[in-house]
């Protein structure tokens, strides 16, 4: 599995977070690129390669979470919608029903082995190559 | 007059006797001792109060002097009539109403031609009791007048400070004519006798009406709240001669005037309503809430004319079901809060409380309560609800804010603890130091991280505040869930987890707070179960609809006096240090369970172990019929 050509988003406002979860990703071994909001998430996923999994930060300024979840199921035709998706939120548990079934909620503060976990369940499932975790 | 001589067969002799009976201005009799005849001029019967048609006139006499004098007078009689000669004797007469005088008796007798006595002549003039002398006129009339007045009422000599009760003061008092009354004084109050003697001593030397109010011990032994007058009478000088006064028990009146200020003071007024006359009556303190005079008669029309549009409808149903259905009803007292509007149009807020009083067949009669104006406190106490409001705002605003830092240090502690614990080949000094320091800024991180989330839930549920979204509930399968996700917390301890009958259940209910309330009761349950086994069991009564989930444990338990504040905010059962928290567990718990329709409760022995018991409705979801 070569971790580094998986690329994955991290959208989350807080830079001290932001930057706590691309170091763990980036010290584990995979690509990590960043978006402070919602909007700035939209142009990221315009260039390309898309990311393989999105990090979803659900309060945010500007544009939140659940608006951004709205916003890419427009056009069910764009492969963005396809990209799994794991939501992280300070109040994870009143969120959780909001989401579909297909995405994951961590809590915040997130357990980054927790968080590792998921990426290699992730990539293991939907991806070629085992974890290896 | 002096020992007369008569006939006594001479009919003209006796006749003129008589007429000289009829014509003294006091008490005086002839009588006739062969015939035993007795003849008693009208102030005789004035005085007694015996009929002059019936009447024995020995045993009247009798009992008309006063026993302790009676043997006197027999023997001064004897021997009066053995020396024919006058006599005098200074006794006492007992009046109608039982009340004696002194008199000085003057006894002649009346012999015939042959010097045989055979009547004796016998006048009374009253006198002093002390000196002796005859009283005046004006002492006679005051006596008397003490005596017709229709009240309490006494006179003192103003020398001698001899003092004369009427019937009614003796009535009032409890005492009886024939007893010794204590000096006056005794029977005041200590407290108050400074200002009676005041009062007397100030009419003994003006005679001006003067007033004093005393506590006065009744022959009961009570003491009684009265009001005195007084008065000096003058003779020709100025010199006060009497002193006349009357009284009165004002105790209740003292009581009403207590209520009185203790409902001015309160700004409570009481009504009461007859419902046999419809008549309703206010206290002061009523007219002065609705704003109206005391003085005005007041009635039912007037009561609801007051009632603010807002509050009539109210009213007048409460009226309605009281009157109409109390015992159906079961409504025989109630408390509502009332907004009227005053005659100066001012809106005020009442309370107003009252109970119905029923006959023995269940029919109301009376309806009596209490009247609070709450205008004031009802907003002090909307001010307090939003100073609560405010702490509460504050208190979620300030988690809130605290949460995104704290978030960002955890976690970057979290990183920094992986990367240090990874560099395990560096066995330097230093790099141990680093990395013991790490994980330790991370730990503490980790429970402020804890504290702070208890106390974001605690802000979030509060009552009313806490929305639900239910759904359907699998009650096992999360038991198992949260057993499952405790086992190594449970391991640690010691202490093992089981679930009796893993009958499914499934209910309406918040899947994440129910999973938050069984967690927090496993948690507990393994924290204060000193690793003994835990025991878990669901049980269903379709009937009341509900479902129970007991979890038991055989820890330290809980003391009776803290089973009831464990669902307080900032409660915790036991206070060890070992213990951390902020006390909200078991009230989010409670919270949550109670916005669900549910109750929780705890029953406990310190030393046995807790048994926690929480009780959900089940609705909105077929169970199976396993």
């Amino acid at each position: 599995m070569n971790k580094a050509s998986y690329n994955i988003l991290i959208i989350e406002d807080n830079e001290s977070i932001r930057n706590v979860l691309k170091m763990t990703l980036e010290i584990e071994g995979f690509s990590a690129c960043e978006a402070s909001d919602g909007i700035e998430a939209l142009s990221a996923l315009k260039r390309s390669p898309l990311p393989n999994l999105i990090f979803l930060d659900l309060l945010m300024p500007n544009m939140n979470g659940f608006e951004f979840l709205e916003s890419i199921k427009k056009d069910l035709t764009d492969p963005v919608v396809n990209i799994p998706i794991i939501a992280m939120s300070a109040v994870a548990n009143s969120h959780r029903d909001n989401l579909s079934q297909t995405q994951e909620v961590l809590s915040k503060p997130v357990d980054l082995n927790k968080l590792l976990e998921l990426v290699y369940r992730f990539f293991g499932e939907n991806s070629a190559g085992s974890g290896g975790y | 007059m002096n020992s007369e001589t008569g006939n006594s067969q001479d009919p003209c002799f006796m006749q003129n006797l008589r007429q000289i009976v009829d014509a003294l201005p006091q008490i005086a009799w002839i009588m006739e001792i062969n015939k035993s005849f007795f003849y008693f001029n009208q102030h005789w019967f004035n005085y007694t109060g015996y009929d002059s048609l019936v009447w024995n006139p020995i045993e009247d006499l009798k009992d008309t002097i006063h026993p302790d004098d009676l043997q006197k007078v027999i023997e001064l009689f004897d021997s009066s009539l053995r020396r024919t000669d006058t006599f005098d004797i200074k006794y006492r007469l007992k009046g109608k109403e039982g009340q004696y005088r002194w008199y000085l008796g003057k006894f002649v007798p009346i012999k015939d031609s042959s010097g045989n006595v055979f009547s004796y002549f016998a006048s009374n003039t009253e006198v002093d009791d002390q000196t002796g002398f005859g009283l005046t006129l004006q002492d006679k009339l005051l006596k008397n007048f003490v005596d017709a007045i229709p009240l309490v009422g006494w006179t003192a000599d103003n020398v001698t400070n001899e003092m004369y009760y009427n019937s009614k003061w003796y009535e009032q008092f409890g005492y009886s004519r024939d007893e010794e009354i204590p000096e006056w004084s005794t029977l005041i109050h200590p407290e108050d006798l400074a200002n009676c003697i005041k009062a007397h001593t100030k009419v003994s030397t003006t005679g001006e009406l003067t007033r004093c109010d005393f506590r006065w011990r009744y022959a009961d032994g009570n003491y009684r709240w009265l009001t005195g007058e007084l008065f000096g009478t003058k003779d020709e000088n100025g010199t006060v001669t009497r002193r006349i006064g009357v009284v009165k028990d004002i105790e209740n009146w003292k009581h009403q005037k207590n209520l009185e200020e203790a409902q001015r003071t309160a700004n409570i007024g009481s009504w009461e309503w007859d419902l046999i006359t419809s008549s309703l009556t206010w206290s002061k303190q009523e007219y002065i809430i609705f704003g109206l005079d005391p003085s005005i008669p007041v009635s039912v029309d007037l009561y609801i004319k007051h009632i603010s549009p807002a509050s009539r409808e109210k009213v007048l149903q409460v009226m309605k079901q009281i009157l109409t259905e109390p015992i159906q009803s079961g409504v025989t007292e109630y408390s509502s809060e009332v907004e009227i509007i005053r005659s100066d149009g001012e809106v005020r807020l009442l309370l107003e409380k009252g109970n119905v009083e029923f006959d023995s067949s269940g029919k109301p009669i009376r309806m009596c309560g209490s009247t609070q104006d709450i205008t004031e406190s009802n907003v002090y106490e909307q001010k307090l609800r939003n100073a609560i409001e405010a702490r509460d705002d504050f208190m979620s605003i300030a988690s809130h804010e605290l949460k995104t830092p704290l978030t960002a240090l955890h976690m970057q502690l979290q990183l920094l603890n992986r990367l240090l614990s990874q560099k395990s080949k560096d066995e330097s000094q230093e790099s141990i130091r680093i990395a013991k320091l790490s994980e330790g800024a991370f730990l503490s991180v980790r429970q402020l991280s804890g504290l702070l989330d208890e106390l974001l839930d605690a802000t979030r549920v509060r009552v009313g505040k806490l929305s639900l979204k239910n759904l359907e509930v699998n009650l096992t399968a999360t038991i198992i869930e949260c057993v499952s996700s405790m086992q190594e917390l449970a391991k640690q301890k010691g202490s093992t987890v089981t679930l009796k009958e893993e009958e499914t259940v499934l209910g309406n209910w918040d899947q994440s707070r129910i999973t938050q309330v069984i967690s927090n009761l496993l948690s507990n349950a393994i924290k204060y179960g000193e690793g003994k086994p835990i025991e878990i069991s669901v049980s269903t009564d379709k009937i009341l609809g509900k479902v129970r989930l007991r979890i038991k444990d055989h820890g330290m338990g809980i003391s009776n006096e803290m089973q009831l504040k464990i669902f307080e905010r900032f409660q915790r059962g036991i206070s060890g240090k070992k213990v951390t928290g902020l006390g909200l567990g078991l009230y989010i718990v409670r919270q949550i369970i109670e916005a669900h329709g549910g109750s929780i409760w705890v029953e406990s022995e310190l030393g046995k172990g807790s048994l926690f018991i929480v009780e959900l409705p089940l609705v909105g979801v077929e169970q199976s019929d396993e």
